[in-house]
C-alpha cells in the first residue's frame, strides 16, 4: 500500500542495523530440500531465527513457505522426503523419532493457522481445547491445568466474564476463533511459536488487533516467532528479519529495513512495487448520472427461534443512496458482512429491494421484481474467484458469449466469433485462447476472462466485486493495471467493491465507506484516504498495515504471466 | 435442546398423520370386499350387507377413517377379518420376534462396522484397508436372505451348532436368542459393510480437516487426534446411517422370517395379504412407518447431543 | 484404468450380454420339465446343473438376468425421470413451496421402506414384476430428488451461477443448461448404484412371491424354489445366489470406479 510518506517504518532501527552473530540460534535451517512424489518443493532453504526475534517469511502462492512452516513443527505431509538440517534448539527435527515430534509440539514449538473457521474442533468447548495442550503433555495436573487454561485465553484478550471456557466455537467470531488458536499454541510457553498467516482470513481491524498480540506475546515471552505471510505490509510492519521465497528458494534475507532497503534481488523490487502499485487512472470528467441508489433497504429473513417464534428479520442495507455518474471509478470499502456484496448484488438485480429505488439511466433495473433486459445488459459483473466464476465444462468462448443472452438479436457466426476475438484482445489474451478449456488458464488470465466476458455486450457500468482479492500481488497489479486503461480508453464507468484498502485508493476516483449496512463516508478517494472524518474510517485506516516510502524508484516491470 | 426436540416432535407427529392418511386411502382403493372375500363366492348379498355392516364396512370412508385413527391411538387397532381377534393382540404376539431380531441385528452390525470403519481409515491406503474394502464390496453384493440360506446350509445343516429355522418362544431366553442368532446375522453383515464404509469415510473426511492438523500442532499423535477429535466428528453422518438402517432392518426382517420360519410381523403381513385381511395389512404397516418415524426422531435427538451447533443456534 | 472398474464393467457386460443372449438363445430350454434329469450337478451338458424339475440352471440364470436388469433398470428411469427434474425444481426456488412439498414428500417416502411399498402396491392389485418396478421406482424417486437438489444447492451458491443470471438467463435454463450437465457425474455414479439396490430388491421381493410371477423367470424366485433342495442338492441355492451377488459386485465396483475416474477433485484441475 502506497499510503504515504508520513508512516515511518516502525520498529525503530535504523537503516543499518547491526549484523547479529546468531549461534545460539533457536532455529537454524541449512539446506532444507523437500520433494513430494519427485516434485521437489523446496530447494537449499536456509534460515536462522535467534531467540526472541521476528523472522517473516514472505512469497506468492505456491512458494513453499507454508512447507517450510510445516517442516519447522514437524508436521509434513508422510510422503514428503527430505533433506539438509532443521535444528530446533540444537536438535535435528528432520531425523527425529515421531515419538519425540509429539513430545515437542505445543511444549516447544506452538502454531497458528490461517483459517480460524475451520481450525478449531467444532463439538469441544473452546476451554477444553486449550486445557488439552497442557494435559497431553502431562505438564500439570487437571485442576492446574484448567487455572493455566483461563489464564493463556485471558492473555489473548478472551475476557473470561464475556467469552467463558464453556463456550463452542461456533459461538465465537473470526477473531475470537483465531485467539483461541493462539491460546492453544502458546499454552506452554514454547520457545518457537510458528504463525502461517494468521490473519489472512480476519478482517483488518481485527488484523491490527491479532498482530499486536502476537508481536507483544514474543515480545513479553521471549518467544522466537517464524511468520508466514503474503503481505509486504504486515511483514514491514512486525518482523525483524525478512526472508523472501520464490519456487522453493529463497531468493533474499536479511534485518527487515535493510531488506526493504536495498531489495538485492528482482523478484523482491517486483513484490515491493506491486504491493503499492498505483493504477494509471488518468483524469476524466464524469457526465450525466448513470447508476441511481436511493434509500436502497434490504432484509433477509432469519430463521425461526421457535417453531412458533416469528421470523426475525437481518436489515443487511439500511437505506444507502449515491450516484454514480458516467465515467466515474466509484470504490465501496467495507468489512466482512458490512452489506457492500448485498448491495452490489442488488444492483445487479439478483436480490429485490425492500424499499427505495435502484435506477441505471433513469429507468429502474427491477420492475415488478423482473430484471429488465434493456436496463440489464447495461450493467455487468466480475466476481472475487478466478476459479468458481466459471462453469467448469465451457469452453472460453461459450463463457465470454453468455451476456449475449441479454441482446434482442445476438451476434451469429462470424459476427459472434469476432466480437469474442476483440474481447479476448481487449483484455490481453489472445482470439485463438477462445475454443481452449477455461482449466487451462491460471487465476490471473481467468480474471481477464472474466473481465472480457463482463464487458462483450458494452455495458455502461461494471461492478468488480472483489475482483482481485485471490490474485497474487504482482497479477492484481497487472489486472488494476488493465481495468484503469479499460476505464480510461472506453470511457467505463465501474464500483468497485473491495475490503482492501489499498486496492481501492489505487483504482478509484470516489470512495464510499461502508459499515453495518449504512455509508457512512463518502468522498474523493485520496481526500478520504489522506483525511478520514468519520471515526471507522479512520479506524480502518489506522488499522491498515502499510508498507514504509519506498526509497529509490523503478521501473514497472512486474513481469509478465507465462500462458 | 428442548425447543429444538419440540419442533422436531411436531413434525414427527405431522409426517405419521400423513402417512396414516396415505394408507388409509392406499387400502381403501384396494379392489375386492372383505366382507365377500370372507364368505366365499356363494354368498347371499344380504349375508354379505349383514358382515359390512358387523366390520362397520358401510360407514362414510372419513368416519372409517376417523375411528380407524382414534383406534389406533387408544391402542385398538380393530379386530381381524379373517380370525375375528384382535388386530393389537396378533401384532402384540408377532412383535416379540421382529422387534428383537431388528435390535439383534442392528447392535451386531454396529458392533462390527464402527471398529472396522475406524480400523480401514486409520490404516488408509494400506493393506489392512484393502481387506475390510474388499469385505465391504462382497457384504454390500451379497442379498440377505441368500446368506441366509448358505448360513444355514453351513451352520444348520452340515455342522448342525444352530436349528435351521423356527422359534420356541421366549419361555427360555437363551434358546430364543440362540435361535435368533442366525437370521441376525444374516441381517447384520450386509447392513454393517455399508456402515463400515460410511464410518471410513466420515473418519477420512475428519482426518483432512484443519482442527486435525491443529490438534497434531499441540503435540498429539496421530492416533490420539484420531481418538480425540476425530471420531466424535465422524460418528455424526454415521447416526444419519444407523437410523436408516433400522427402517432396512425391518424391511430386512420381514424377509429373513420366511428364510427361517420365524413367527414375526413379515409373517402376519404376507398372511393377511393373501388372506386379503387388509385391517391387519393397514395396521403392521403402518407400525412398521411409526418405528422408521420414531427411529428418525431419535437420530435427530442424537444428533443434536453429538453436534452443539444444532443444540445452540447462534 | 484402475483393475476394479475393469472388473466392474467386465461383470456388468457379461450380464447385460446374457440377459441379451437369453432372447435368442439359451443352453436349454427353460420351460421344459424333465424330472429325469432333476437336481443335477454341474456337468457338460448342463454347465450349471439343473433345478428340481429338471430345468437347465444356466439357461435360467440368463433368462433370470433379463427380468431382474429390466426390472431394475426401469425402476431406476423412473426415479431418476421424476427425481432429478423435481430436486432441479426444488433447488431452484430454495425456501419455496415447491421445494418445502418436495422435501416433506420425500421424507414421507423414506418412512415407507420399498419393501413396504412393495406390500401396500401388492396389497391393491396383487404380485408382480410392475408392481416391483413400482415399488423400487417410487423409492428411488426421493433418492434422487435429494442427491440433486443437495448438489444443486451447492452449485447455485457458486459466482458462474451468478454470472449466469446477471446474463439474463432464468432458472430453468440455468437447471438445464449450467448446472444439469454438472450433475452428469453424481448422476451416473449415483444411478449404477440405485441399480444394483434395485437388482437386490428385486430378488427379494421374488423371493417373497411379491415380484415376478410363474413363468417370468426371476432370480429370486429360483432362490425360494431352491430353498427346500438346499441339503439335496446346494448348488440349485448357490447358483442364482452367486449370479445376483457378482452383478451387483460388478455394478458397485463400476459406480466405484467411475466416481474416482470422474471425480473432477481428483483430477488435476490445470491441464
Amino acid at each position: 500500500m502506497s499510503l504515504s510518506s508520513r508512516q515511518k517504518y516502525p520498529g525503530g532501527l535504523g537503516a543499518e542495523p547491526p549484523v547479529r552473530q546468531a549461534p545460539e540460534a533457536l532455529l537454524q535451517v541449512e539446506g532444507l530440500a523437500l520433494s513430494i512424489g519427485g516434485t521437489a518443493i523446496l530447494q537449499d532453504v536456509s534460515l536462522s531465527l535467534p531467540q526472541g526475534e521476528i523472522l517473516a517469511l514472505t512469497g506468492e502462492s505456491g512458494s513453499g513457505k507454508s512447507m517450510t512452516a510445516l517442516a519447522a513443527i514437524g508436521l509434513l505431509p508422510e510422503r514428503a522426503e527430505t533433506s539438509g538440517r532443521l535444528l530446533l534448539a540444537g536438535r535435528d527435527l528432520l531425523t527425529l523419532p515421531e515419538r519425540d515430534l509429539c513430545a515437542l509440539r505445543g511444549r516447544e514449538v506452538g502454531m497458528v493457522f490461517q483459517e480460524p473457521m475451520t481450525a478449531l474442533n467444532p463439538v469441544q468447548r473452546i476451554g477444553d481445547q486449550v486445557m488439552e495442550t497442557i494435559l497431553i503433555h502431562k505438564a500439570m495436573g487437571r485442576d492446574a491445568a484448567r487455572a493455566r487454561a483461563v489464564e493463556v485465553m485471558a492473555r489473548v484478550g478472551l475476557d473470561p466474564a464475556r467469552i467463558p471456557p464453556t463456550r463452542y466455537p461456533h459461538e465465537l467470531s473470526g477473531g475470537q476463533r483465531q485467539r483461541v488458536g493462539i491460546a492453544m499454541a502458546i499454552a506452554l510457553r514454547p520457545k518457537l511459536l510458528i504463525a502461517d498467516e494468521p490473519t489472512t482470513a480476519l478482517d483488518v481491524t481485527i488484523q491490527a488487533q491479532i498482530l499486536e498480540l502476537l508481536t507483544g506475546l514474543v515480545r513479553e515471552e521471549g518467544m522466537g516467532m517464524l511468520m508466514i505471510t503474503h503481505d509486504l505490509a504486515v511483514v514491514a510492519g512486525m518482523a525483524d528479519r525478512i526472508a523472501v521465497m520464490k519456487a522453493g528458494r529463497i531468493v533474499e534475507q536479511g534485518p527487515t529495513a535493510q531488506v526493504l532497503a536495498e531489495q538485492r534481488h528482482p523478484y523482491t523490487r517486483q513484490l515491493f512495487e506491486a504491493s503499492r502499485h498505483q493504477a494509471p487512472l488518468g483524469l476524466i470528467t464524469p457526465g450525466e448520472t448513470l447508476l441511481s441508489v436511493q434509500e436502497a433497504v434490504r432484509d433477509y429473513p432469519l430463521p425461526r427461534k421457535g417453531l412458533f417464534a416469528p421470523r426475525g428479520q437481518f436489515r443487511a442495507v439500511k437505506g444507502v443512496s449515491f450516484d454514480i455518474r458516467r465515467g466515474e471509478r466509484v470504490g465501496l470499502v467495507g468489512e466482512s458482512g458490512c452489506g457492500k456484496s448485498t448491495l452490489s448484488r442488488a444492483i445487479l438485480g439478483l436480490e429485490p429491494l425492500q424499499a427505495g429505488t435502484i435506477t441505471l439511466g433513469g429507468k429502474p433495473i427491477l420492475s415488478h421484481g423482473k430484471p429488465d433486459p434493456e436496463i440489464r445488459r447495461r450493467v455487468q459483473v466480475v466476481f472475487q474467484d478466478p476459479y468458481g466464476s466459471f462453469n467448469p465444462r465451457h469452453s472460453v468462448a461459450r463463457i465470454i458469449a453468455e451476456p449475449f443472452h441479454l441482446l434482442p438479436d445476438p451476434p451469429r457466426g462470424a459476427a459472434r466469433q469476432a466480437a469474442i476475438a476483440s474481447a479476448l484482445t481487449a483484455v490481453g489474451l489472445k482470439p485463438e485462447h477462445a475454443e481452449a478449456p477455461i482449466h487451462a488458464f491460471s487465476g490471473g488470465q481467468r480474471q481477464r476472462i472474466a473481465i472480457a466476458r463482463a464487458l462483450i455486450i458494452e455495458p455502461e457500468l461494471v461492478i468488480f466485486d472483489e475482483a482481485v482479492s485471490a490474485l497474487d500481488v504482482r497479477v492484481r497489479a497487472q489486472i488494476l493495471d488493465l481495468v484503469a486503461e479499460l476505464s480510461r480508453t472506453r470511457g467505463l464507468s465501474y464500483l468497485f467493491v473491495s475490503h482492501d484498502l489499498s486496492v481501492v485508493r489505487c483504482i478509484t476516483d470516489r470512495v464510499l465507506v461502508m459499515r453495518e449496512g449504512e455509508i457512512v463516508e463518502r468522498g474523493r478517494t485520496a481526500d478520504v484516504f489522506d483525511n478520514p472524518e468519520h471515526w471507522y474510517t479512520k479506524s480502518l485506516m489506522e488499522a491498515a498495515p502499510r508498507l514504509p516510502a519506498p526509497d529509490m524508484g523503478g521501473d514497472d516491470d512486474a513481469g509478465g504471466e507465462p500462458l | 435442546m428442548l425447543g429444538y426436540a419440540l419442533k422436531r416432535l411436531t413434525s414427527l407427529a405431522l409426517s405419521l398423520l400423513v402417512a396414516s392418511l396415505v394408507i388409509f386411502l392406499v387400502v381403501e382403493v384396494a379392489p375386492g370386499d372383505p366382507a365377500s372375500y370372507m364368505l366365499g363366492l356363494n354368498a347371499q348379498p344380504d349375508t354379505v350387507a349383514a358382515l359390512r355392516n358387523e366390520l362397520g364396512l358401510d360407514l362414510p370412508k372419513w368416519q372409517r377413517y376417523l375411528s380407524w385413527l382414534g383406534g389406533m391411538l387408544s391402542g385398538d387397532f380393530g379386530t381381524s377379518y379373517t380370525y375375528r381377534t384382535p388386530v393389537a393382540q396378533m401384532v402384540a404376539d408377532r412383535i416379540t420376534v421382529s422387534l428383537p431380531l431388528a435390535l439383534y441385528a442392528l447392535g451386531l452390525s454396529t458392533l462390527i462396522a464402527l471398529p472396522a470403519g475406524i480400523y480401514a481409515a486409520a490404516r488408509r491406503g494400506k493393506a489392512g484397508d484393502a481387506a475390510v474394502i474388499g469385505a465391504t464390496q462382497l457384504g454390500i453384493a451379497i442379498p440377505n436372505f441368500w446368506f441366509a440360506m448358505l448360513l444355514v446350509l453351513l451352520f444348520a445343516l452340515k455342522l448342525r451348532w444352530f436349528s435351521a429355522g423356527g422359534f420356541p418362544g421366549w419361555e427360555s431366553p437363551l434358546m430364543a436368542l440362540k435361535s435368533l442368532t442366525l437370521p441376525a446375522v444374516a441381517l447384520a453383515l450386509p447392513q454393517a459393510a455399508i456402515l463400515a464404509r460410511v464410518m471410513r469415510s466420515s473418519l477420512i473426511d475428519i482426518l483432512s480437516e484443519d482442527f486435525i492438523r491443529t490438534a497434531r500442532a499441540k503435540g498429539l499423535s496421530r492416533r490420539q487426534a484420531l481418538w480425540r477429535h476425530g471420531l466424535r466428528n465422524a460418528l455424526i453422518p454415521v447416526l444419519t446411517i444407523l437410523g436408516l438402517q433400522f427402517s432396512f432392518l425391518l424391511a430386512g426382517a420381514i424377509i429373513i422370517e420366511q428364510v427361517f420360519f420365524l413367527p414375526g410381523l413379515g409373517r402376519l403381513i404376507f398372511q393377511s395379504i393373501t388372506q386379503r385381511d387388509l385391517i391387519v395389512v393397514e395396521s403392521v404397516v403402518m407400525l412398521l412407518v411409526f418405528a422408521v418415524i420414531a427411529v428418525n426422531f431419535l437420530t435427530d435427538m442424537a444428533y443434536a447431543l453429538a453436534d452443539p451447533r444444532l443444540r445452540h443456534p447462534r | 484404468m484402475r483393475p476394479s472398474l475393469l472388473l466392474g464393467a467386465a461383470l456388468t457386460l457379461i450380464f447385460t450380454f446374457a440377459a441379451l443372449l437369453s432372447f435368442v438363445w439359451t443352453p436349454g430350454d427353460v420351460t421344459a420339465v424333465d424330472i429325469a434329469s432333476r437336481l443335477q450337478p454341474p456337468s457338460a451338458v448342463h454347465w450349471l446343473g439343473t433345478d428340481q424339475l429338471g430345468r437347465d440352471l444356466l439357461s435360467m440364470v440368463m433368462t433370470g438376468a433379463r427380468t431382474s436388469l429390466a426390472v431394475a433398470l426401469v425402476a431406476v428411469g423412473l426415479g431418476m425421470g421424476l427425481g432429478v427434474p423435481l430436486g432441479l425444481a426444488a433447488a431452484a426456488r430454495q425456501g419455496g413451496w415447491l421445494d418445502e412439498l418436495v422435501m416433506r414428500t420425500n421424507d414421507l417416502i423414506f418412512a415407507f421402506p420399498s419393501l413396504v411399498i412393495a406390500i401396500l402396491i401388492t396389497a391393491i392389485f396383487g404380485p408382480g414384476a410392475l408392481n416391483a418396478i413400482l415399488a423400487i421406482g417410487i423409492f428411488n424417486i426421493p433418492v434422487f430428488a435429494r442427491l440433486t437438489r443437495g448438489a444443486a444447492l451447492s452449485y447455485w451458491r457458486r459466482e458462474f451461477i451468478l454470472a449466469a443470471r446477471v446474463a439474463g438467463k432464468g432458472a430453468s435454463r440455468i437447471s438445464v443448461e449450467h448446472i444439469l450437465p454438472n450433475l452428469a457425474n453424481l448422476l451416473i455414479v449415483q444411478g449404477t448404484i440405485q441399480f444394483s439396490l434395485g437388482i437386490l430388491a428385486e430378488a427379494g421381493l421374488s423371493y417373497v412371491g411379491l415380484g415376478a410371477q410363474p413363468p417370468v423367470p426371476s432370480w429370486g424366485r429360483m432362490l425360494a424354489d431352491a430353498q427346500t433342495m438346499v441339503s439335496l442338492a446346494p448348488h440349485v441355492a448357490i447358483v442364482p445366489g452367486l449370479a445376483i451377488l457378482l452383478t451387483v459386485l460388478g455394478l458397485n465396483l463400476l459406480g466405484d470406479g467411475l466416481r474416482d475416474a470422474l471425480d473432477p477433485r481428483l483430477r488435476p484441475s490445470r491441464a
